[in-house]
């Protein structure tokens, strides 16, 4: 048995009339004042039948469809709410931060950076930098201080070595880029995760300052994507998203350790 | 799935999972909970640290495999 459900791909600033076929489902528009929800109607999911790939990737492309036309505020995959009704009261309660998220946001998106680093020899070669007074005659007690000691030395100063190429990193899209967030380390040799926003009228000068970083720090390996729809600069003044998000890390997380 | 497939995956989903816009109350019936993405995603991201393998510097994304920047 089945029900139907909506699904809500983002939110667009014209109430235009949007009637797509996207992978054989109906995408439209439900508008409320100057806004629209972008939708399609679902069968209720059963069990654990969700395709996250696929589900991923028709999100994106939906979304990706309409930023050509309009400016949008992608929502999270997997936005369900019950009927029609359920859609505009989104559309109302949530008003002043989908406008202000529009005003924010127009003509720009989203560029991604990530930066993969040696972990490991860089950490041999900032361990060959540490003065290592080898003593003969040490206490157990003293030799784990001196040991937990160490190894936080040497942690701080891999972070920092990580905050002195981030730095570099950084400038070549300074003058670019209106808005960033940068993540540092977020694994050992993932050593930034960076995303940019940048105005339309920029959009032609990521690719070059991408070459010459590249060109500039050969020894890191890097993945440059874009442009996307504005997923990490969308702020909403009344969500509650630390469960949200730390709940997603976790799972990444997990996935990422097994 | 072949390696920019799988780079862009990784790229879609280190975006839809946790950012844009996040509707938390009663008004949005979470589908997305912890074991139903769990599930999915174990199959799907072996590690960010694949991006290793991938060829250098390709631009990705959904529309990009064919019309990047």
């Amino acid at each position: 048995m089945s029900q139907s459900q909506i699904y809500v791909y983002c939110i667009i600033n014209s109430t235009d009339e949007i009637n797509e076929n996207v992978g054989g489902q109906r995408i439209y528009s439900i508008p409320w004042h100057q806004q629209a929800a972008v939708v399609t109607d679902v069968e209720k999911p059963a069990g654990v039948n969700v395709h996250i790939k696929e589900s991923a990737f028709t999100h994106e492309k939906v979304v990706e469809l309409l930023m050509d036309r309009f400016t949008v505020l992608p929502m999270r995959l997997l936005t369900l709410v019950a009927d029609r009704e359920h859609v505009v009261t989104l559309l109302q309660e949530h008003y002043a931060d989908f406008r202000d998220n529009f005003a924010r946001l127009v003509q720009k998106a989203e560029f991604g950076l990530k930066v993969l680093w040696p972990a490991e020899q860089i950490k041999e070669r900032l361990s060959g930098n540490c003065n290592n007074n080898a003593e003969t005659d040490i206490s157990p007690a003293k030799l784990f201080m001196k040991q937990k000691y160490a190894a936080y030395q040497a942690e701080k100063a891999f972070r920092e070595e990580a905050g002195k190429y981030i730095a570099v990193i950084d400038k070549f899209f300074s003058g670019i880029a209106v808005e960033k967030k940068l993540q540092t380390l977020p694994t050992e040799k993932l050593l930034l995760n960076a995303a940019y926003l940048v105005d339309k009228s920029k959009h032609h000068e990521v690719k070059p300052a991408f070459e010459r970083l590249r060109g500039a720090l050969s020894d890191l390996e890097f993945q440059f994507s874009g442009p996307w729809p504005p997923y990490n600069f969308i702020i909403m003044g009344n969500k509650k998203t630390t469960d949200v998000d730390s709940g997603m890390s976790n799972i990444i997380d997990k996935i990422l350790k097994d | 799935m072949d390696e920019t497939k799988d780079v862009t995956l990784l790229e879609i989903l280190d975006r839809v999972l946790t950012k844009g816009v996040v509707i938390s109350g009663d008004i949005v019936i979470s589908v997305a909970d912890v074991d139903l993405i769990y599930l999915g995603l174990r199959v799907l991201l072996s590690s960010v640290e694949t991006m290793e393998k991938m060829k250098r510097g390709q631009p990705v994304g959904a529309s990009l495999e064919e019309n990047d920047l």
